[in-house]
């Protein structure tokens, strides 16, 4: 069967069919065009390496590390991940998740209870953490995926919050409100995560290889297939394509992407709470992903260094209004008139300057 | 025996708060397409505005009155100003009410500090109610949330499918540029269903903080369960919203009763079943 090539890269479905837009429920994304592309041939290679060796010497030359590395560095690249993996989903399926905190607190949980509970060495229960937040998503997208748009956002909300509930009442196992701490760092290659630059580095590691994976999974006949699903779900069934499973498995994998996160975070905070799993931290994941930009992969990562130097400002008094209702505000701005996040904004100011420009030259014609 | 009768009058009193809360969003949801995911803050609001009215006057049904017209003036507020514009995207919209809702239960703790309140009901609601069933004696303020709720869904429904402000509701859903086509303004209409869906959280609210103490981390709870009733009973349906209530009512107070540990997750797991089998719950229609 010739596979159809046309409809899945039409440019992220920018000309879809009226009929299909209706139909799709999540169209929210698909008016939402990103202007920014990364620049290809030369440039693309010089702006790639730029950041790259910025990243690598950052805890080599910013003043006072234990702040700039530890609470805004390391902090913004586990965010980054979780948000990636809301991202990658909302982008290439068109589902805009609020539950990647649940995999997130499954895979921070198991690594915990194994290791703290059963003395299993990380080694095991690291990935052991992973596969069962991974299975765990399977199970909810088998569910969660056969509703849409809003329906889902609710839907996926509730299911991050069972979990949280879940840690809460299970307290024989995750000690409640207490939550798991007190954990011994692992060592890799002898050197200790324990130790602030190496934890940097590491975290930078993983960071960056869940977002080219991400970013080479949707570019695969797989990736391909679910934009086609996202812009005309009706179509794709018509072409043979099992849309439901299709959805089932890119739910998965977003789950994975954040199980991921879980575990990297559960050493940054050296163990895990409720605290870091309630609903306020999954709408931190969102924000995060407006802010940088809901259509674009490096606007997850873009959105974390937002969100995190925003909050560790107000706290710290530079802002003299308070940490959540700051975000509060600047959330619904960026909702309202920055609809592309950071990752556009360039481009977006410059229109908002064309249409005040035109506004001063003709003031007496509304619009 | 007894405890089963009193258990069931507990998941019916709870389902009658949970459907006085969920009746709004599921009104508005249903005649606008909003979901306003600031309906739990604005229930705390609720609650918190009636406690000080009612401490400041000395009269619990002033309170309760301007709770009632407080939160419904601040739906609209929110809807004219922040939502207008952006009224056909709905997971926009969506998101911007989590915005206002993150907004407002910040502030709502900076007034009202972490401690827990309760809105006192008057002396002619206080006491026990004896049944004459069992030997239970029954909170009568409890029997008057359940009484409300009856009334506030019977008139509900005939607001909606009775009267020509309901017709013109109904109608404005299904073709909005016709119906202003003939003459009336939907914007109006439109504000008033957000006040109407609004106050319904300011009232329950109120009523709500006799009942159960109002605290931080309320808004979120019943946020939550008014989210779970809807979607088991149908999006933007009163009647699936009463249903809806009922069934998590009574699922979550049995459980509480008899299985504690796992009572939040039968009642989650309520919500899964019934999608598993109606994705678009239990009255809803299809999406």
């Amino acid at each position: 069967m010739n596979r159809p090539e046309t409809l899945t890269s039409s440019k992220d479905g920018q000309k879809t069919g009226e009929g299909d837009a209706a139909a799709g429920g999540g169209g929210w994304n698909r008016r939402w065009k990103v202007s920014w592309r990364m620049p290809r041939g030369r440039a693309g290679v010089v702006l790639a390496l730029t950041i790259v060796v910025f990243l690598i010497a950052f805890p080599f030359v910013v003043p006072r590390p234990s702040f700039w590395v530890v609470s805004i560095g390391i902090r913004a690249l586990w965010m980054g991940v979780v948000a990636l993996s809301l991202i990658w989903l909302s982008r290439y399926t068109g589902m805009l998740s609020l539950g990647q905190m649940a995999f997130f607190a499954i895979a921070g949980y198991t690594v915990g209870i194994l290791t703290t509970r059963n003395d299993v060495p990380y080694i095991i229960s690291i990935p052991a953490g992973i596969l069962l937040a991974t299975v765990v998503g399977a199970l909810v997208g088998m569910i969660a995926v056969r509703t849409q748009g809003v329906y889902f956002l609710m839907l996926t909300l509730a299911v991050s919050q069972l979990v949280f509930f879940l840690v809460l009442n299970a307290s024989t196992l995750t000690r409640g409100y207490q939550g798991i701490g007190n954990i011994t760092r692992p060592e890799i290659f002898g050197l200790s995560l324990g130790n602030r630059n190496v934890f940097y580095f590491l975290a930078l590691a993983i960071a960056g290889g869940a977002f080219l994976l991400c970013r080479y999974v949707s570019r695969t006949p797989f990736g391909l297939a679910l934009q086609g699903i996202r812009d005309s779900p009706d179509r794709m069934r018509a072409l043979g394509y099992n849309v439901y499973l299709y959805r089932v498995a890119a739910f998965t994998f977003a789950a994975f992407i954040a199980s991921v996160a879980g575990a990297l975070a559960f050493f940054y905070h050296g163990g895990i709470t409720p605290g870091a799993i309630d609903l306020l931290r999954s709408i931190d994941i969102l924000i995060v992903s407006v802010l940088g930009g809901i259509n674009s992969l490096v606007g997850a990562f873009l959105g974390a260094v937002g969100l995190t130097m925003l909050q560790n400002f107000a706290q710290s008094g530079w802002i003299p209004v308070r940490r959540i209702t700051l975000t509060g505000v600047v959330f619904v701005v960026v909702l309202l008139f920055f609809r592309g996040g950071m990752v556009d904004l360039p481009r977006q100011l410059r229109e908002y300057g064309r249409m005040a420009k035109r506004r001063l030259q003709r003031p007496t014609k509304e619009r | 025996m007894r405890q089963v009768l009193t258990i069931a009058l507990n998941g019916m009193t709870v389902a009658s708060l949970y459907f006085l809360v969920a009746s709004g969003l599921t009104l508005i949801f249903g005649m606008m397409r909003i979901v306003n995911l600031a309906h739990g803050a604005f229930y705390l609001l609720g609650g918190y505005v009636a406690f000080s009215v009612l401490r400041a006057s000395d009269s619990w049904s002033v309170g309760l009155l301007v709770a009632v017209v407080t939160v419904g003036m601040l739906g609209v507020v929110m809807h004219q100003v922040l939502l207008r514009a952006i009224e056909h995207e709905d997971m926009r919209v969506a998101l911007v009410t989590i915005g206002v809702s993150l907004i407002l239960a910040d502030q709502l703790l900076v007034h009202y500090g972490g401690v827990a309140y309760s809105v006192v009901p008057p002396d002619f609601l206080r006491g026990g109610v004896e049944l004459g069933v069992a030997d239970i004696v029954y909170p009568r303020y409890r029997i008057f949330i359940l009484a409300l709720a009856i009334v506030v869904g019977i008139a509900l429904w005939l607001f909606i499918t009775r009267t020509r402000f309901g017709m013109i509701i109904r109608a404005g859903v299904d073709d909005r540029d016709m119906v202003s086509a003939t003459g009336i303004n939907v914007r109006i209409v439109f504000a008033a269903v957000f006040f109407i869906g609004s106050a319904l959280a300011g009232l329950a609210g109120a009523v709500g903080g006799g009942a159960f103490s109002l605290a931080p981390g309320t808004d979120v709870e019943y946020l939550l369960y008014s989210l779970i009733v809807v979607i088991v009973g149908g999006m933007g349906s009163i009647a699936g919203a009463a249903i809806g209530a009922l069934l998590v009512g009574l699922v979550s107070q049995f459980a509480l009763g008899y299985m504690p540990e796992i009572a939040s997750i039968l009642t989650f797991g309520l919500m899964i079943a019934v999608l598993a089998v109606r994705p678009q719950g239990l009255l809803g229609r299809a999406a």
